[in-house]
């Protein structure tokens, strides 16, 4: 994921010469007039400096008049046809949660409140029965992550991803275990603001970002290790064998 | 009498759209499909793989667009979803075949975004036909990050405040990477000061 044909340098000027940055900054027409002046009397007086400046702009303006892609015909109709398949916002649990939480009228007579009744103290009853405690114990990574006991072979683990961000309205996981589709691992939100959700992952190293709104990609401020992702921001490393 | 105006309001598309409305969403289609297009196409250096992620972009867009608050341009809310796609899709495809598709002066019928003119010829210079696919070739050996700044700040006219929110990075930042894959081009362009 980080390697390209030039390899990306600090984001600062140590690597551009006095003579590339002002030519640069002439060309944004950012120097300050006192600047400029002395820019364009050095330009005067150095014809190498005149001809970086004209190649420069000469490569802009090409830059600026590339030829354009044509909309290809059937590329609209090919959009919508997709929004006709799958109502936008529309997702599979959608029918179930409507049946869920449309209101209804509820018709009731003594007879159906003792059923209820008697239903409610069952129920209660099995509630009070002491828990046997989960076979699969969860052992901690780091300070938002969880997994269960250590990995034996190629078995896969349970990994629990935590996101703390209250104000979302969804956050969703994406990276090398579900093919970077955020649409495919939702995390859930708790009553205190985190967002969690379990993996179940073979052991080995995974990139993932979180996915917030739907649009913004974060990466997990709480990742043991992390990995540039090529376009300046880092992915969270998850190195299931190593961190346990 | 009754007529639909041909250029409908945005935010009144948008809003329509908001409800569902695929004939208004269709409309904006129209409106940015080229330069969504246009932006994915030189992100990723593929033209047909370049459709397909601009429908996902749209597809995506429509379906997230009760996200959309009004303390942005629409234009600049869709680019952003367009680079993420994009992004989506060098991360899927990953750096080697990327290398093989953006390899420069071999036409190998991998469908990039310009063919190879004819060569330039010593007495008539480069044309500008010429020219542009050696620019284009250029750009494409940037790397992603300097890529898509320099794209959208002298390929499609951007200014680093619309940058900025489309790329969620600083202003500048962002200077720094347009300047620096500017003396890039420069370098792989060299010979451009021949013809000055």
């Amino acid at each position: 994921m980080t390697s390209s044909y030039y390899p990306d340098p600090p984001e600062d000027q140590d690597d551009m010469d006095e003579r590339d940055w002002l030519v640069q900054r002439f060309v944004d027409q950012d120097l300050a007039p006192q600047e400029r002046i002395d820019f364009l009397t050095e330009m005067d007086r150095d014809p190498m400096l005149r001809k970086q400046v004209l190649a420069t702009e000469q490569m802009l303006l090409h830059s600026s008049q590339l030829p354009r892609m044509a909309v290809p015909p059937g590329f609209k109709t090919e959009i919508l046809k997709q929004l006709d398949s799958a109502p936008a916002g529309q997702k599979w649990w959608d029918p179930f949660w409507s049946v869920l939480f449309a209101p209804r009228v509820l018709q009731w007579n003594p007879a159906m409140a003792m059923a209820a009744a008697c239903l409610l103290i069952g129920m209660l009853w099995i509630v009070k029965q002491p828990v046997i405690p989960s076979v699969q114990e969860m052992v901690p990574i780091s300070s938002v992550m969880k997994a269960s006991l250590p990995p034996q072979g190629d078995k896969p683990v349970m990994v629990r991803l935590v996101m703390l961000e209250p104000q979302a309205r969804s956050v969703a996981v994406a990276g090398d275990f579900n093919g970077w589709q955020p649409q495919e691992t939702p995390l859930q939100r708790t009553e205190d603001g985190a967002w969690t959700v379990t993996l179940q992952v073979k052991p080995g190293r995974y990139h993932y970002m979180f996915v917030v709104d739907g649009q913004e990609w974060i990466t997990d401020p709480f990742a043991g290790e992390y990995s540039s992702d090529g376009f300046g921001a880092k992915n969270a490393v998850l190195d299931v064998s190593h961190a346990l | 009498m009754g007529e639909t105006p041909k250029f409908e309001d945005e935010s009144t598309l948008i809003l329509r759209c908001q409800q569902q409305d695929h004939q208004a969403f269709g409309q904006l289609i129209d409106r940015y499909g080229r330069t969504v297009l246009n932006v994915i196409a030189r992100m990723i250096g593929n033209q047909t793989d370049a459709e397909d992620v601009a429908q996902e972009a749209f597809v995506s867009a429509f379906k997230s667009i009760t996200n959309f608050r009004a303390d942005s341009r629409f234009s600049t809310w869709l680019h952003r979803i367009a680079v993420n796609k994009a992004k989506d899709y060098l991360r899927t495809q990953g750096r080697r075949q990327e290398r093989e598709i953006f390899k420069p002066k071999e036409n190998d019928g991998s469908d990039p975004i310009m063919d190879l003119p004819d060569e330039r010829t010593p007495e008539h210079g480069a044309s500008d036909k010429q020219t542009a696919y050696h620019v284009e070739q250029a750009i494409q050996l940037l790397s992603p990050l300097y890529r898509v700044a320099f794209v959208l700040k002298h390929v499609e006219g951007m200014d680093y405040e619309e940058m900025a929110q489309v790329l969620g990075v600083g202003r500048d930042v962002l200077k720094m990477r347009v300047y620096k894959a500017r003396i890039k081009l420069s370098q792989e362009l060299e010979w451009l000061k021949e013809d000055l």
